[in-house]
């Protein structure tokens, strides 16, 4: 294989992996534009939206629906935490560190109940391995990943138009940019949080669903390993903003995989979470913000 | 005639669309009470962000002591001599209150990792000096009983007075106060003022954004006043009050 | 010496190595309020550095053995290269994350850089010998003082205990200085420190580094205690029990450190040690760790914040002439 034709594979699978990504960082965007602390323990919602699938999965024959209903079981679980756990802290106006500590508590917890529930061992979803690709503008894919693109787009877009064409998704924007006022102007905050938890938990969800797709086997600690992935965009797209939090996915996604192929494949993470560094160094609100949340 | 300490020079700066601040120009003299008044919107609380470093201006100079000071950041602005206070108290919280006088000036022998380490004399006469200096402050300003008291639990009034307390122990050459009035009751806010209007003659001078008018007068030598971003005057209350500009855009609706 | 004591006496070379590890998480988190989640990174960087200071040439070849160094010194060379190198990393860690940044970038900037030098130790393996680790560690004097099996173990705890004492004495120095009254200012409001010329970026290195160096000197001591090391001695987990024993024992409260890092890695940990493994699920007993730590981090957050030993409020007196009425020492 050439290099050049290694190299668009590559370039083909950094836009399935930056697809992937992008699910998370706008779902962690979403969550930030609200909650105004970084919640350690997202990683954890894209291990159970796998793992709710794995289990699913074992009762019902078919995959798709199985992943429906876990991710669906990741989506209620999100809302739970926050309105159990962490919105508990948050009336009693903890600090951001505070709350850092407890999402960091949070993610432990999550991840030893898992390990503690299936075992620490590799886990396969119990699908045929697809190896048909198809050109599309030169690159390869397999109609999984073409599957996956699709899915992913039509919830970007689905999720603009809540955003930008439903009440729902104008106070969700209003308590983003400024809850105080939100508040004020009769927007119900309860009611917007556990939708925007609602919203954000099932994206992480199916998030973690594709990407156990893709790595094929996972174990309890890969939504954890992800998670810096996910920072990274949202880093560079600058935290709070769902829209940079895709583009910077984007780059994420390819330029991990593009790496890959040039220096080696053991230091992924690092070459991510590298350019996330080097952009916070030169520009601390992202590279797509102006207007930085504070 | 005093020179003046602190130039403000045609400084601008906009939020977005908003101009806060539009070529604004005063002087602030030394050892002078110095007062910046003007209707909610006015920019005086930008304007002292700008002067202590916190907001970087658009346009303009702004010069303490005859140095240049845009474009440095707070700290920097700080060991010159200019201190700045916050219109919500801002304590170190699990500090004592004598701890937070004791924690304020520059330099301390045992301020560095090796000084604390290996303690020698000058670190221990140093603190005693601190301490005695703050314990007069403390006394002046009646906080004395609760030297040993977290500050985080004081109460707002208290709370003014340790900020001003603790601004003078650091001895400032220019001290900023955004609104040190505001919430406070009559009878505290008249000590205050009182105390406030002392202060040049400890060397201090003082730039103090005010609404309460009659403390205004009390307070300060010299007034200037704001609206929409620029000085719109300066002077003496009587001249202002005289001056039919301030009197319907600012003092007449007061 | 009874299986027990030898029991007790290793339970204690523990104890005396995570004390040293919560004070040094305390300078970081309790004095200076910096979140360190990556902790566990500079405790392996100082047990790696010691490993390699004290073992002979690697010996390559068909042993397949591959490390850096391989310096063959003598104790206490490989206590100080762990110590001045886990404060190097700390120094470069520390300068990318501690600038500028909110505390939650801080936060994430941290535990990602932890990650990056454990991936690149993990596949590097001329570095530390990749995921096998070092071996064979050479223990401190046990070729001069030729002590049988039990005596060195009374003799290791000595030594750290020694250690350990003179580290407390540095932390509580630091603490009761203007430099940790400076620290503790910065801790409370970063904003109205720098508003009083204090170099905020700084003091924060500067407690940043110290906390490394601590975390530094513990790994090199569990490197010479268990004389191997790799990286399946880094999971996450592990910085958390040293936070939990740091919030639940009492932050910015040395003594806190003390009996945080009694109750958290010694006894509950300890304790759950002699549960009989459950047959067919090999990490069940670990798992039910992770989640009553995490559970208790997060009960002291909510019922005891401050921690059982809270932090000491400084009594000082007013000089004379001042003083008013007698105030209450609480």
């Amino acid at each position: 294989m050439s290099n050049a034709h290694l190299l668009q594979l590559a370039l083909g699978f950094g836009v399935v992996t930056g697809g992937i990504i992008a699910l998370s960082a706008v779902g962690l965007s979403l969550q930030f534009g609200i909650t105004n602390y970084v919640n350690f323990a997202f990683g954890e919602l894209l291990t159970i939206g796998a793992y709710m699938t794995l289990l699913a999965s074992r009762w019902i024959g078919q995959f798709w629906l199985a992943a429906l209903i876990g991710i669906g079981v990741t989506a209620v679980f999100g809302v739970m935490i926050n309105r159990v756990l962490l919105q508990r802290f948050v009336d009693r106006r903890s600090s951001t560190l505070t709350m850092l500590i407890v999402t960091f508590a949070l993610s432990l917890i999550l991840q030893s109940t898992i390990q503690g529930i299936w075992g620490a061992d590799y886990q396969r979803f119990d699908v045929p391995r697809i190896t048909t690709t198809v050109n599309v503008v030169g690159f390869l894919f397999t109609t999984r990943q073409l599957m996956m693109l699709a899915v992913a787009g039509v919830a970007m877009v689905g999720l603009h138009l809540l955003l930008t064409r439903t009440r729902l998704g104008r106070a969700m924007r209003a308590t983003s940019d400024n809850s105080e006022l939100a508040r004020v102007s009769g927007i119900r905050h309860k009611r917007i949080s556990d939708w925007t938890w609602l919203l954000a938990s099932g994206l992480a969800g199916l998030s973690g669903v594709f990407l156990a797709l893709t790595i094929s086997s996972f174990t309890p600690y890969f939504g954890f390993q992800a998670l810096f992935l996910v920072f990274a965009a949202v880093i560079l797209g600058g935290i709070g903003r769902p829209y940079g939090a895709v583009a910077g996915a984007m780059v994420i996604g390819v330029a991990i995989e593009v790496s890959a192929v040039i220096v080696s494949p053991a230091y992924k993470d690092a070459v991510a979470f590298l350019i996330a560094i080097a952009v916070l160094l030169v520009r601390p609100n992202g590279l797509f913000n102006v207007r930085g949340k504070n | 005639m005093c020179s003046a300490l602190l130039n403000v020079v045609d400084v601008s700066k906009r939020f977005g669309g908003v101009r806060a601040v539009d070529a604004c120009t005063f002087d602030v003299g030394e050892l002078s009470v110095t007062g910046l008044i003007g209707p909610n919107g006015a920019g005086k609380s930008t304007v002292v962000d700008l002067i202590s470093g916190v907001v970087r201006a658009d346009g303009g100079a702004i010069t303490f002591e005859g140095t240049p000071v845009m474009g440095l950041p707070t700290y920097r602005i700080a060991r010159l001599g200019v201190i700045r206070t916050f219109q919500i108290a801002r304590e170190f919280h699990r500090l004592t209150v004598m701890e937070n006088l004791l924690a304020v000036p520059l330099n301390q022998k045992g301020e560095t990792l090796w000084s604390a380490l290996w303690r020698g004399r000058s670190v221990g006469e140093g603190e005693r000096a601190n301490v005695d200096r703050a314990s007069s402050l403390l006394a002046r300003f009646d906080l004395a009983e609760l030297a040993n008291e977290l500050a985080g639990n004081l109460s707002g009034g208290q709370k003014r007075l340790l900020e001003l307390a603790r601004a003078l122990m650091y001895q400032p050459r220019l001290l900023i106060l955004d609104e040190p009035l505001a919430g406070v009751n009559p009878s505290l806010a008249a000590t205050l003022a009182q105390h406030i209007r002392g202060l040049p003659s400890d060397g201090v001078s003082v730039l103090v954004i005010e609404h309460n008018l009659q403390m205004v007068e009390v307070m300060c030598d010299r007034i200037v006043v704001m609206n929409q971003g620029s000085v719109l005057a300066e002077g003496n209350m009587a001249e202002l009050r005289a001056n039919p500009e301030v009197v319907s855009a600012y003092l007449g609706v007061a | 010496m009874t299986p027990i004591v030898l029991y007790l006496v290793t339970i204690a070379v523990y104890f005396v190595i995570y004390n040293i590890l919560v004070l040094g998480l305390n300078i970081q988190f309790g004095y200076a309020g910096l979140l360190n989640f990556t902790y566990i990174t500079f405790v392996a960087i100082g047990a790696y550095l010691a490993g390699v200071t004290a073992l002979g040439r690697a010996p390559g070849g068909l042993t397949q053995i591959q490390y850096i160094f391989g310096l063959g010194l003598p104790f206490p060379a490989d206590l100080v290269v762990g110590a001045l190198g886990a404060g190097a990393l700390g120094l470069v860690i520390g300068f990318v994350a501690l600038r500028r940044l909110r505390s939650d970038y801080t936060a994430i900037v941290m535990v990602s850089l932890g990650e990056i030098v454990f991936a690149t130790v993990g596949n590097q393996t001329n570095l530390f010998n990749g995921q096998t680790g070092l071996l064979d560690v050479p223990q401190p004097l046990a070729g001069n003082l030729n002590l049988s099996f039990n005596n060195y173990q009374l003799f290791f705890l000595a030594l750290s205990t020694a250690i350990m004492l003179v580290l407390w004495l540095a932390a509580n120095r630091i603490y009761h200085s203007p430099f940790g009254r400076t620290l503790r200012a910065i801790r409370d409001d970063e904003d109205a420190a720098a508003g009083f010329g204090k170099s905020v970026f700084t003091y924060k290195m500067t407690a940043f580094v110290v906390g490394c160096v601590y975390a530094g000197i513990g790994g090199a001591l569990t490197m010479e205690y268990l004389t191997a090391w790799s990286p399946g001695a880094w999971a996450p987990s592990e910085t958390f029990i040293v936070w939990s024993a740091m919030l639940v024992g009492g932050r910015a409260n040395n003594w806190g450190a003390i009996l945080g890092s009694f109750l958290v890695p010694i006894l509950f940990i300890e304790a759950t040690r002699f549960l009989p493994p459950v047959s067919g699920h090999p990490v069940l007993i670990d798992s039910v760790r992770g989640v009553v730590i995490g559970l208790l981090v997060l009960g002291t957050l909510w019922w005891r914040p401050q921690g059982l030993l809270p932090e000491r409020r400084r009594f000082i007196r007013l000089s004379v002439g001042h003083r008013e009425e007698a105030v209450t020492n609480v």
